[in-house]
């Protein structure tokens, strides 16, 4: 038990009493079956097998309380997450300077806004397992209105076997059924976009300056004063004045 | 063995012994180990991850004699969870199965 709790040393607090916790109460069940120290020690096996078992839990959780801390930070910002939610709905009605989404796999629709207002409408028709992994995020930092879906990789199914099962995790769904639909107000000083897959339609909205980036996303706009063009993977990066 | 592979299969074990009705840590590693052979020590960090991401739940009971048991209880996510990865495991056993034979 001194040798584990040394081992432990470099882990919270909060791990190292539960771990030491578990391992106690195991040697108390353990002798209460009539096993000798000996044996539950060598049932227990190996503590840098469990140790380095411990360190991907650590890393995991670390990891998340980074996440976590970044989106408290913003300053005036509401982070908005949630595994089952299916839709979601934000309406500003005050002046913005730029617009910035990511919507990464899901689409993104931009259309003018009719009453002057941002409208920004977040839809999740995913099947339950692969809605669990996006959440829509949005907030406001020094005039810059963000929005944007988060995925959440398929971590655990990755884990699993190794490569075998990416395979199996990769997302397939309907047109539209994850869905970023933004209503820009007219004359939106700057609009910038990125998505990895999701496709990108606009129709006859005005803003200044618009920038695009898109990893495999297909990209069409419509009825903005300027010819129409539709794109098509792969493309790079647009930055153009409308 | 893979260690990624042997952890994923451990975690489907410990995820289908809990399935079928809530288990103290000891009991847990007791029947998983009667059947494998493993380090019952590597299981605790296991349950400790899936509690850490809401697929189990805790609670105390005491015990006659000894310290209180804290027992492992799968939520409903995790009962999601589990069906998921056992039915991955056995699409994925399969495939292995018919590669080994055809």
């Amino acid at each position: 038990m001194k040798n584990l709790k040394e081992r432990l040393d470099r882990f919270s607090q909060e791990l190292q009493d539960e771990i030491l916790e578990d391992y106690e109460q195991h040697f108390a069940e353990g002798e209460k079956q009539g096993k000798s120290e000996e044996e539950i020690v060598r049932e227990l096996g190996n503590i840098e097998e469990m140790i380095q078992e411990l360190s991907d839990v650590d890393v995991e959780s670390g990891k998340e309380s980074t996440d976590g801390a970044a989106e408290e930070a913003v300053p005036t910002g509401i982070v908005e997450s949630g595994s089952a939610v299916t839709e979601q709905n934000y309406t500003y009605d005050g002046r913005y300077e730029a617009i910035e989404l990511e919507a990464a796999i899901a689409n993104l629709l931009l259309e003018p806004s009719e009453d002057g207002k941002l409208h920004i409408e977040y839809r999740n028709d995913l099947e339950e397992k692969y809605r669990q992994l996006c959440s829509f995020y949005y907030y406001e930092k020094n005039g810059v209105f963000h929005a944007g879906v988060k995925v959440r990789e398929a971590e655990r199914k990755v884990k699993f076997f190794g490569r075998i099962l990416t395979m199996s995790g990769s997302f397939s769904w309907g047109e539209d059924d994850l869905l970023l639909q933004v209503k820009v107000p007219s004359e939106m000083p700057r609009l910038s976009f990125t998505t990895s897959s999701g496709d990108v339609r606009m129709d006859g909205i005005s803003v200044g300056n618009l920038q695009g980036k898109t990893a495999s996303g297909d990209v069409k706009v419509m009825g903005s004063g300027r010819k129409n063009f539709t794109s098509r993977p792969p493309v790079e990066t647009w930055n153009w004045k409308m | 063995m893979n260690t990624q592979f042997k952890k994923g299969a451990l975690e489907l074990c410990v995820l289908s012994q809990l399935a079928q009705g809530d288990k103290y840590g000891y009991e847990l590693t007791e029947r998983i180990s009667d059947q494998m052979s493993i380090a019952s020590g590597t299981l605790y960090p296991i349950l400790r991850k899936l509690k850490d991401e809401d697929y189990v739940t805790t609670y105390l009971v005491e015990s006659e004699s000894g310290p209180a048991r804290k027992y492992y209880r799968l939520t409903d996510k995790g009962k999601q969870y589990q069906a998921d990865v056992k039915r991955e495991w056995e699409s994925f056993v399969e495939a292995v199965n018919r590669l080994m034979t055809e």
